[in-house]
C-alpha cells in the first residue's frame, strides 16, 4: 500500500516521550479526563482539605487553648489533650457517653418512626384503593419542604404549661390539661418531631420502589400459588429492601447530625445530644473537642452506611427491576376503607397542616399562651419598632435585617441550587464515561463524603479553612462566597447522585454520534448531553434550594452579621426568647420556599424523589 | 469492485479487561466494496466498526484508510472520525430525542459551513430517503423505518466516503427490511462509497454485500464473495454458520481411488469423487438443496429413512435418517413423501466439501 511520500512522512522517527504522550496523553486530554481532574481538585478543595482540617484539629493545640492552665500549650503542636479531655477524664460523661447514648436512643426512635410511617404511607398510596391517592401524596412530602424545626416549635406551642413556669400552651389553653415535663421536652418529643420530619424521605423512596416493581413479578408469584403473606416476604420484601435501607440510612445520618430539633426540645430539659454539645463546644471555642465528637458521628454515619452495603450489596440493582410498572389490580380496602382514608387525612393535617396554622396563629398572638381573638395583632410582622415587645424589634416585614437576611437566603438558595446542580451534573458526566477507571470511583465516592459530615461541623470546618487565604483562593470570612462554597461542598452528594443517574440514562451512542461528525467537546456537552440530563439537574438543584432556604446548621456559625441568612437569624431569636418574631420569620421563610418550589414546578415538571436520589 | 485498497486493517488487537476481543485481524477492504462483518453475537463485529470508526482504540495494529496511516499503535497516531471521512449508523439510531428531524440533521454540519448552504444540504439528504416532509417532526413522532431513514440522512449530509453501518435493520419488521436492503443497495450503486455492513443476519450478507467477512471469535474465519462463503466454506464453523437450514456434516473415510477418490460413509456405502483429495478421516459438508431424493433404489445412493417432513412455501424440508446420523435435504415443493418412507439420496459433487478434523478447514 502506499505512495511513497505518504510513507516516507509517517516513518519520522519520534522520540519515545513523544511516541508515549501520543499513546497515553490522548487520553490525559480527552475532554472527560480534564474535567475529571479539575473536579477533582474541586473536591479535594471541598471535601479531603476539610477532612484533613478536622483531624488535625483534634490532634493540635488551638489559639483557643491557650488560656487552659497547667499544660504547656504551643499552638500548632501535637497534642493528645483533647482526646484524652473527651475519652477518659471527668468530662467523658457529660460531654460524650450521655449524649452519644442519648444520640443513639433518639436515632433509634426517629428510624423506627420513619420507617413504619413511610412505608405504610408508601404502601397505602401505590397499592390499595385509597381515595384522593395524589393529593395525599402531596400532603405527606409537605413536612420535609418545611423546616426541621417547624414541628419542634409547633410542639412546645401546643404542649407548653403553666405547670412548668412556662406560658400556657394551645392545649392547656383550651382543655386545661397540663402534660407532664417529659412530653414537652427530652427524648419523646424530639424523636416524634424528627419522625414527622423525616418520614417523607421513606415515603418518596419506598413508594418509588413499590410503583417501579412489574407486577408480572408478584403475579406469577400468585399464579405459583404462594399465599399473599409469602409473596410480599419473599418478592416484594427483598425488592424494596434498598429502597427501605436507604430510607432508614438517610434518616439516621440525618437526625444523627442535625441541630435545630434537639436544641429547641431538648436543651430546656438539658437533655444533649452530640449535635447539641457540638454547638456548645464550638461556640465556646473548644474546636478540637467539637470536632472529636463529630468524627465520633461521622464513625457512626459510617458504620451504618457499610451494615447497608453488607445487608444490599449488589442487590441494589433490584431497584430499577421491571421498570415500567405496570399496572397494578390495587389491594381492596373493603370496609375498613373509609376509617383508613379518614385516619390517613387527619394524621396528615395534625403533622403538615396544623403546625403551620398553629405557627401562623402563634405570630399574630400580641403576648404568648392566649389564644383569645382580643389577643391579635400583627405587632410581629408590620409593628413599628417598641420597648414592650420582642426587645424593641419591630415586625419582620419592616426589620431590615430580617429582609436582608431574606434576601440572602434567596439569592443562596438558588445561586447554590443552580451551581451544586451543575457540579453534580458535571460528576456524573466524567463518572458515567470514565466508568470503571479510578477517576470515576475516587469522583463518586469522594462526592458521597460530606454526607457523613454533620452539617454544624461542615460549616465550622469550613470557618477554619477558608477564613485565612490559602493556595490561590483568598480569604473568604464573612463573604456571600463563604456560604455559597460551602453550599456546593455540604450538598453535593444529592445532586452528584441525580447526575449520575440521569447520565447513566443517555445512551453512549447519542455523544458518539456526535463525536463522529467531529462536533467539538463543549457543545456536545450543552446541546446534546445537557438537555437531555436537564430533568435531574433541574431535580437536584431544587433538592438543594429547599434545602438550603430551610437549613440552619450549616450556616449557624459562618453567617456573619454582614451575611446572615433567615435560619440563622431565627436561631437567634430563638435563642433571645423572642417567641413571636420566630413564629413570624418561619412563616415568611416556609412561604418564600412554596413560592419558589411552585415556580421551578411550574417552569419545569420535577420529581422531588429523583432528587434525593431515589431513582 | 475495484484495485483500490480503501481501507487497510494490519494485525488489529483489542483487549478489554480479561478478554480479547479482536485477536491480530488483518482485512483489506477495497474501494466501493459492500463489505459485512457476518458472525454470532459477541463476536467482535460492532467492535471492528467502532474500531474503523475511530470511536474504540485498539491495542495493537495499524489501520491505513486511502493509503494514509489514521492509526497506529506503535507511532501514537490516531485521526479522528471526521479526518477518517467515515459516517456511521448506530444499532439504535441515536437519533438525538430532544432535535427535531431538520436539527438531527444539520447538527453536525454547524460551524462548516454558512446556513444556507447547511439548509440546503439538509434537505438534500432528507430528500434522498424520502424524508423531506417530515423536517419539523421530533425522532419520538417517527416510525422505526423512518427514523432509520434519518440516520441514513444524518450520515450522508456529512459526505462520507466511507459508510459504516451497525444492524441498520434489525429493528425493522420483516417487509420493511426487505424494502430497505434494495434501498441501501441503490444507494451504494449510486454513490461512490465504500460501505462496511454488520450483521448476524447470513441473508443480509448475502444479499447485500460484494465481500462478507464471517467472524468468530474475533477472528476472520473466512473473507470472500458471499456465494463464494457459501458454495465453499473455508471452515467448518463457516460451514455450520451459514446457511438455513444448516449443512449436513457427516464422517467419511477417504483415500485415493484410480485418480480420483473413494469417500466411505460410516454406513458402508460409498461414492466416487472426481478430484483429488488428500486421504484421511474428513468430515464432508454438504448443503440441503444440494441432495437429491429418489424412492427408488438409485446406484451410489445412500440409503434412508423419512423421519419428518416440513413444507417450506417455495420448498419441501425433509430429515432421514441413514444409520446413526440425520440428514437434512430441501428438495422443490412439489416432492410427495411420507414419514417412514425409505429414500435414496444422491448428491451434487461439484458442491460437496471436505474439512480436516483437525484443522477444520476445508482440504477439497
Ligand atoms: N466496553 C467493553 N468492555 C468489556 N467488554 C466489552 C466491551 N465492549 C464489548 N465487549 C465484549 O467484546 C465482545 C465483542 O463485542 P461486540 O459488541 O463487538 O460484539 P458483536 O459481534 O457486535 O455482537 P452483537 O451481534 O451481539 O452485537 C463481547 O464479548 C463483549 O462482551
Ligand atoms: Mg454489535
Amino acid at each position: 500500500m502506499g505512495k511513497p511520500e505518504v510513507e516516507a512522512k509517517s516513518t519520522v522517527s519520534y522520540s519515545p516521550f513523544a511516541i508515549w504522550f501520543r499513546k497515553r496523553g490522548k487520553r490525559l486530554l480527552s475532554p472527560h479526563f480534564v474535567l475529571g481532574v479539575i473536579l477533582l481538585v474541586i473536591l479535594a478543595y471541598l471535601v479531603v482539605a476539610p477532612l484533613i482540617t478536622l483531624v488535625r484539629t483534634t490532634a493540635t493545640w488551638q489559639p483557643t487553648d491557650t488560656r487552659i492552665r497547667n499544660e504547656n500549650v504551643v499552638v500548632g503542636q501535637f497534642t493528645t489533650y483533647h482526646w484524652q479531655r473527651i475519652l477518659g477524664s471527668n468530662l467523658s460523661k457529660a460531654a460524650l457517653w450521655d449524649p452519644l447514648l442519648n444520640t443513639l436512643t433518639v436515632a433509634a426512635g426517629t428510624v423506627v418512626l420513619v420507617t413504619v410511617i413511610g412505608s405504610l404511607l408508601a404502601w397505602l398510596v401505590t397499592r390499595t384503593d385509597l381515595p384522593m391517592r395524589k393529593f395525599i401524596s402531596n400532603l405527606a412530602v409537605l413536612p420535609y419542604i418545611l423546616p426541621s424545626w417547624t414541628i419542634a416549635l409547633a410542639w412546645v406551642q401546643v404542649f407548653q404549661n403553666s405547670k412548668s413556669y412556662m406560658p400556657r400552651g394551645f392545649l392547656e389553653y383550651f382543655t386545661g390539661i397540663t402534660v407532664p415535663e417529659w412530653l414537652v421536652f427530652g427524648p419523646v418529643p424530639i424523636i416524634i418531631a424528627m419522625g414527622l420530619h423525616y418520614y417523607p424521605f421513606a415515603f418518596l423512596l419506598i413508594s418509588g420502589a413499590l410503583s417501579s416493581i412489574d407486577s408480572q413479578l408478584e403475579e406469577s408469584g400468585e399464579v405459583l400459588g404462594a399465599s399473599r403473606l409469602k409473596i410480599l416476604r419473599r418478592i416484594t420484601f427483598p425488592i424494596v429492601l434498598p429502597a427501605l435501607t436507604s430510607a432508614v440510612l438517610l434518616a439516621f445520618a440525618r437526625s444523627i447530625g442535625t441541630f435545630g430539633t434537639p436544641a429547641i426540645l431538648g436543651l430546656p430539659a438539658r437533655y444533649t445530644l452530640i449535635s447539641t454539645q457540638i454547638y456548645s463546644f464550638l461556640g465556646t471555642g473548644r474546636d478540637s473537642q467539637g470536632y472529636i465528637l463529630a468524627i465520633i458521628l461521622m464513625f457512626m454515619s459510617f458504620v451504618g452506611l457499610g451494615l447497608n452495603y453488607r445487608l444490599i450489596g449488589s442487590r441494589k440493582s433490584f431497584t430499577t427491576i421491571g421498570g415500567k410498572g405496570s399496572k397494578h389490580s390495587p389491594v381492596k380496602l373493603g370496609k375498613w376503607k373509609i376509617p383508613i382514608t379518614i385516619i390517613v387525612l387527619v394524621f396528615l393535617v395534625v403533622v403538615a397542616i396544623f403546625p403551620l396554622v398553629l405557627i401562623g396563629w402563634s405570630s399574630v398572638m400580641l403576648n404568648m399562651g392566649d389564644f383569645s381573638l382580643s389577643n391579635f395583632s400583627l405587632q410581629y410582622w408590620i409593628g413599628e419598632s417598641s420597648r414592650a415587645y420582642a426587645d424593641g424589634a419591630p415586625g419582620v416585614l419592616r426589620h431590615a435585617e430580617v429582609l436582608g437576611a431574606l434576601k440572602n437566603s434567596v439569592s443562596l438558595a438558588v445561586i447554590g441550587g443552580i451551581l451544586t446542580g451543575l457540579v453534580g451534573m458535571a460528576i456524573g458526566y466524567v463518572v458515567v464515561k470514565e466508568r470503571g477507571k479510578w477517576l470515576s470511583q475516587s469522583l463518586e465516592q469522594l462526592s458521597f463524603v460530606p454526607m457523613l459530615i454533620p452539617s454544624i461541623v461542615f460549616g465550622s470546618i469550613y470557618l477554619a479553612l477558608f477564613s485565612k487565604a490559602n493556595w490561590f483562593i483568598p480569604s473568604l470570612y464573612g463573604t456571600f462566597a463563604l456560604l455559597i462554597v460551602v453550599t456546593i461542598g455540604k450538598q453535593l452528594p444529592y445532586t452528584a447522585r441525580s447526575g449520575v443517574s440521569s447520565m447513566l440514562q443517555v445512551s453512549g451512542d447519542l455523544e458518539e454520534a456526535a463525536i463522529i461528525q467531529g462536533v467539538p467537546w463543549g457543545k456536545r456537552f450543552l446541546r446534546i448531553m445537557f438537555p437531555l440530563t436537564k430533568n435531574g439537574f433541574i431535580a437536584g438543584a431544587l433538592i438543594v434550594l429547599i434545602t438550603t432556604m430551610r437549613e440552619l446548621s450549616l450556616y449557624i456559625l459562618l453567617a456573619t452579621p454582614a451575611n446572615r441568612v433567615l435560619t440563622s437569624i431565627t436561631y437567634r431569636f430563638i435563642e433571645e426568647g423572642n417567641k413571636q418574631i420566630t413564629y413570624a420569620i418561619t412563616i415568611l421563610l416556609i412561604l418564600t420556599v412554596l413560592i419558589l418550589t411552585a415556580a421551578v414546578n411550574k417552569w419545569q415538571k420535577t420529581d422531588l424523589a429523583s432528587g434525593i436520589g431515589g431513582k | 469492485m475495484s484495485e483500490k485498497k480503501k481501507i487497510v486493517l494490519k494485525g488489529i488487537t483489542k483487549r478489554f479487561p480479561g478478554v480479547t476481543v479482536i485477536d491480530n485481524m488483518d482485512l483489506d477492504i477495497m474501494d466501493r466494496d459492500f463489505t459485512t462483518l457476518l458472525g454470532p453475537s459477541g463476536c467482535g463485529k460492532t467492535t471492528t466498526l467502532r474500531i474503523i470508526a475511530g470511536l474504540e482504540q485498539p491495542d495493537e495494529g495499524e489501520i491505513w484508510i486511502d493509503d494514509r496511516l489514521v492509526f497506529s499503535a506503535k507511532r501514537g497516531i490516531n485521526l479522528p472520525a471526521v479526518e477518517r471521512k467515515v459516517g456511521l449508523i448506530f444499532q439504535s439510531y441515536a437519533l438525538w430525542p430532544h432535535m427535531t428531524v431538520f436539527q438531527n440533521v444539520s447538527f453536525g454540519l454547524e460551524g462548516t459551513m454558512s446556513k444556507a448552504e447547511i439548509s440546503k444540504r439538509v434537505k438534500e439528504s432528507l430528500a434522498n430517503v424520502q424524508m423531506e416532509e417530515y423536517v419539523q417532526r421530533y425522532p419520538s413522532e417517527l416510525s422505526g423505518g423512518q427514523q432509520q431513514r434519518v440516520a441514513v440522512a444524518r450520515m450522508l449530509a456529512a459526505q462520507p466516503e466511507i459508510l459504516l453501518m451497525d444492524e441498520p435493520l434489525s429493528n425493522l419488521d420483516a417487509k420493511l427490511r426487505m424494502q430497505m436492503r434494495a434501498e441501501l443497495k441503490r444507494m451504494h450503486n449510486d454513490m461512490n462509497v465504500t460501505v462496511v455492513y454488520v450483521t448476524h443476519d447470513q441473508e443480509e450478507a448475502l444479499t447485500l454485500s460484494t465481500k462478507t467477512a464471517v467472524m468468530n471469535e474475533g477472528i476472520i474465519e473466512q473473507y470472500d464473495r458471499p456465494e463464494q462463503v457459501y458454495k465453499n466454506p473455508a471452515t467448518l464453523f463457516v460451514a455450520d454458520f451459514m446457511g438455513n437450514p444448516q449443512m449436513n456434516l457427516l464422517p467419511v473415510g477417504v483415500e485415493p481411488k484410480d485418480g480420483a477418490t473413494k469417500l466411505t460413509f460410516d454406513t458402508g456405502e460409498s461414492i466416487l469423487l472426481n478430484r483429488q483429495v488428500r486421504a484421511g478421516r474428513h468430515i464432508l459438508g454438504i448443503r440441503p438443496e444440494d441432495l437429491t431424493v429418489s424412492s427408488q433404489p438409485v446406484e451410489h445412493g445412500l440409503k434412508g429413512r423419512v423421519y419428518a417432513v416440513l413444507p417450506a412455501g417455495s420448498s419441501v424440508i425433509i430429515y432421514a435418517s441413514v444409520g446413526d446420523t440425520d440428514l437434512i435435504i430441501r428438495e422443490a415443493r412439489e416432492t410427495v413423501v411420507h414419514i417412514d418412507q425409505d429414500l435414496w439420496i444422491t448428491c451434487d459433487q461439484d458442491y460437496l466439501n471436505l474439512y480436516d478434523q483437525e484443522t477444520k478447514k476445508l482440504v477439497g
